[in-house]
């Protein structure tokens, strides 16, 4: 069985956010068992290009059949901004989207979760054409 | 101007072929609130933070139990979106549109918590 060691720290020197420096550091291993993918994928904008542009993931199929920690950073230029969606409505459609976004990431910006694996993750830029890193480590304990 | 830098490093020598050893760091504006809490969960719905009082986001959430039962579930609005097990964490630039929404699979585990509005 494979292993997966995150470790995250969120800094901020004295007087900036709090008066005392601010420190968190957080470290888990994780047991993996099932599908492991690194990819890098150019998401597009959303109008015109149809749905199946804009998954991310497929839930409770393939990759998505289990929970996992997902890992996504927009490698895009500046102004190069991706939305992602969770489709919670499981309808496949971009109607209600506006109800459904869950991050915005700014080039250069990352995220680290545990993703449920039960609704399909999508994504979409409102310019350009960026790319974004998309890490999957299917957990055991899911 | 406030300043936050979140630092990630993913390291594995069996999950892919190669080894694994990704680290990638940002460094973020704040400009407006900040807090931090610890929230007793039950099976429940909390709602743990409001789009009405933040914009755009960095979040940190961590489940502090111990208890291997003791999963919490987090909605953007009424979806679930992620499942964290005991110890496990997640960041993530929350985009502000959708309240977030934590339950307890089980037990009465609690949540650790933290935003930055950008």
């Amino acid at each position: 069985m494979a292993t997966l060691t995150v470790t995250t720290t969120i800094s901020s020197p004295a007087g900036d956010i709090l008066s005392d420096a601010l420190a968190l550091n957080l470290s888990n291993a994780y047991a993996l068992d099932g599908d492991v993918s690194m990819d890098l994928v150019e998401v597009s904008t959303a109008a015109g290009t149809g749905n199946a542009a804009m998954t991310l993931l497929i839930a409770n199929s393939g990759r998505g059949t289990k929970s996992g920690i997902l890992y996504l950073k927009n490698t895009g230029a500046t102004g190069e901004t991706i939305t992602v969606y969770t489709d919670t409505g499981d309808d496949n459609t971009i109607a209600d989207l506006a109800n459904e976004d869950i991050f915005v990431i700014k080039a250069g910006e990352f995220a680290i979760f545990p993703w449920a694996g039960t609704h399909d993750l999508w994504a979409s830029t409102a310019a350009g054409a960026p790319k974004m890193e998309v890490g999957y480590f299917a957990e055991s304990a899911a | 101007m406030a300043t936050l830098t979140p630092t990630l490093t993913l390291l594995s020598s069996d999950a892919l072929v190669n080894p694994l050893n990704l680290s990638v760091t940002d460094t973020l504006d704040i400009t407006g609130n900040s807090g931090f809490g610890k929230t007793g969960l039950t099976t429940g719905d909390s709602s743990i933070l409001l789009a009405a009082d933040y914009g755009r986001s960095f979040v940190y959430l961590r489940n502090l139990s111990v208890k291997s039962s003791e999963h919490i579930t987090i909605d953007f609005g009424s979806g679930l979106s992620m499942l964290i097990h005991p110890g496990e964490f997640a960041v993530f630039p929350w985009d502000g549109s959708q309240n977030i929404v934590a339950a307890a699979a089980a037990g009465t585990p609690k949540l650790e918590h933290a935003v930055f509005e950008f």
